[in-house]
């Protein structure tokens, strides 16, 4: 008999503990994991070095021995794709984390303590938002100088309005919130209530909404690359790549298209890693 | 004789919104001794949770406290500056709500959150406060503490939930206890659970309860002392047993008339005619003659004053002291 009760004890709870993850989740992160892999290994996987130049080889088509073809300059394009991953990959991370963690603590003060400070914030986000955001990021590199640290310090300036307004909102619905008048009973200070108990509640759409942010980051610098106010050529970036290409395409479409494929589908992976973890984490989007 | 541990006096709270003030609780007076345990009870709307959020200076930005004073241990709690205010809040009274499910941090594990009260108010370590948290989830009868704290409220089944609520306000260690209706959202039978839970910790801790409540029917297994609100103010208050044997305020007799006995299926209950005041538009004189039945041409006009037809019974009502008025 009690042997039966365990059984049934158990069961229950081994279905609970396998997590009913979407299949979104998945793929995203499984898509996601693959470009992080190969970022890492670089080094070791990259068959040539990505800025040699080769001119006696150039706008080879992809073959054995260059399994993606070459460039114009000779340059192998399956390593500068593979040395490419880890930029693209950091200009869409680090692009979408200061503007978040800026966004979040703004937005976070904003919607807790209202009053002039909100209005003055909000006031200063609508500013930003009222300008086209292309414009006003090429504008601020254009001040800074290109390079891929202006490209993180225009994101961080630009970027960080989408997620004050999306945590503000959270914050403001939290704050009237039951188990936060609890917390006050309890005698917890501003600084603990809204670290400990509205931050962590407040940040789960905003998490979801920067998967989804990463893709467009990516996109949005390898145009910026292109438009050759990012990453700088010989560097292998993927924008840069296609960039570097278009007077060839004609003749040797695979300099841009592996690039542009690539682009494609790290930008799928972020996309069902977001909304997998939006429908996993209950989000509505 | 010393001071009551608590002792709210004349206690009103005003509602100013678009430039009008409107008096939604008025002069409230009430003590409450360590160890005893008071039921609040009265109609939604009579002012009863807005009485006690005043009480731990938790009002919502349109009310404040407009007159009075609550005295904890002698020391006035409506002089407080906000910070003083904020530290007294959870230390010396606490509260729990009528909804534990949404008045717990759902994104916290329920240890942490108890733990969370117990660092911040006796400045305990990590460790000590884990343990002090897993040993109040066991004060609260939950079983298997040391599993359960590392859980989330999603979890724990709704008396659960309210033992754990009830495990976070101990935490501070507070010497009042405000029950915001706490057994309300849940099942009769973890009802009584709950209630007994509540008067095991006052023998233990000595605490203070206010209970907030309509349900008549927990007062009585429950408190020692009753005060009656209607339309935001006090109309009866007193021992329990003197109160609900003998009520004085014609509100009370019919608050308890209404109440279901085991025995008398079949017949439909009785009901008090007509709706609470509206706060905005109360009527003249008493204010609950509207739906009196015993109501002479004092009631119209003049508004009862506080009356002790017996020691330590009070009951605001012309006819209080009997009938001849």
């Amino acid at each position: 008999m009690s042997a039966v009760a365990g059984t049934t004890a158990v069961r229950p709870r081994l279905k609970l503990r396998l997590p009913r993850v979407p299949g979104a989740l998945w793929w995203g992160a499984g898509i996601v994991g693959f470009f992080v892999l190969v970022a890492l290994l670089a080094p070791v996987i990259a068959p040539y070095d990505p800025i040699a130049q080769d001119t006696a080889n150039a706008l080879l088509p992809p073959g054995p021995g260059h399994w993606l073809g070459t460039d114009n300059f000779g340059r192998d394009v399956l390593s500068r794709l593979i040395w490419g991953t880890r930029i693209d990959l950091m200009m869409g991370v680090f692009g979408v984390l200061f503007p978040f963690i800026v966004g979040t603590a703004i937005g976070c003060v904003s919607g807790y303590f209202g009053g002039w400070v909100d209005v003055v914030v909000m006031r200063i986000v609508d500013i930003v938002i009222a300008f086209p955001f292309l414009v006003l990021m090429l504008a601020i590199i254009a001040i800074l100088g290109p390079g891929l640290g202006s490209f993180f310090i225009a994101m961080a300036l630009v970027g960080w309005v989408s997620y004050a307004r999306l945590v503000r909102a959270q914050v403001l619905v939290l704050k009237a919130s039951d188990f936060v008048t609890a917390a006050r009973s309890l005698g917890y200070g501003h600084l603990r209530i809204m670290a400990r108990h509205i931050l962590p509640n407040a940040m789960v759409s905003s998490i979801v909404f920067s998967m989804s942010d990463v893709v467009l980051t990516m996109l949005l610098g390898a145009s910026i690359s292109y438009l050759g106010l990012g990453v700088q050529p010989p560097t292998a970036e993927w924008g840069v790549m296609v960039a570097e290409s278009q007077n060839f395409i004609i003749r040797a479409w695979w300099i841009a298209a592996f690039p542009g494929v690539a682009l494609a589908v790290i930008a799928l992976g972020f996309s069902l890693l977001g909304d997998g973890l939006g429908e996993w984490l209950g989000v509505k989007e | 004789m010393t001071a009551p541990l608590l002792e709210v006096r004349d206690l009103s709270v005003a509602l100013s919104r678009a430039g009008e003030v409107t008096t939604i609780v008025d002069r409230v007076s009430f003590a409450l001794e360590a160890g005893q345990v008071m039921g609040l009870v009265g109609e939604s709307g009579s002012g009863k949770s807005v009485t006690c959020r005043a009480l731990i200076g938790l009002l919502p930005g349109t009310l404040s406290i407009a007159g009075g004073s609550v005295l904890l241990k002698g020391r006035d709690l409506t002089a407080l500056e906000p910070e003083a205010l904020r530290r007294m809040r959870g230390r010396e009274i606490g509260m729990i709500f009528q909804n534990p499910s949404s008045h717990l941090d759902p994104v916290m594990r329920i240890g942490d959150q108890i733990a969370e009260g117990i660092r911040l108010h006796r400045g305990a370590s990590r460790r000590e406060a884990r343990s002090a948290a897993v040993d109040l989830l066991r004060q609260v009868g939950i079983p298997d503490p040391e599993q359960r704290a590392g859980g989330y409220p999603h979890e724990f089944s709704g008396g659960m939930r309210q033992r754990a609520m009830i495990a976070t306000a101990l935490a501070c260690d507070p010497e009042v206890l405000i029950a915001d209706e706490p057994t309300t959202a849940l099942d009769v039978t973890v009802q009584a659970q709950i209630l007994r839970l509540l008067l095991d910790l006052r023998d233990r801790r000595g605490l203070a309860i206010i209970l907030i409540t309509h349900d008549l029917g927990v007062v009585a297994q429950s408190c020692d002392r009753i005060a009656v609100m209607y339309g935001g103010t006090l109309c009866e208050a007193g021992a329990k047993r003197a109160v609900l044997a003998a009520p004085r305020h014609p509100y009370t007799a019919r608050l308890i008339a209404c109440q279901p006995s085991q025995g008398d299926g079949g017949h439909l209950l009785p009901f008090i005619p007509g709706q609470p005041p509206a706060l905005a538009d109360l009527p003249s004189g008493c204010r609950f003659h509207p739906r009196c039945d015993r109501t002479f041409d004092r009631c119209t006009a003049a508004r009862p004053e506080p009356s002790w037809p017996e020691p330590g019974h009070m009951a605001a009502c012309h006819r209080a002291l009997g009938d001849a008025a």
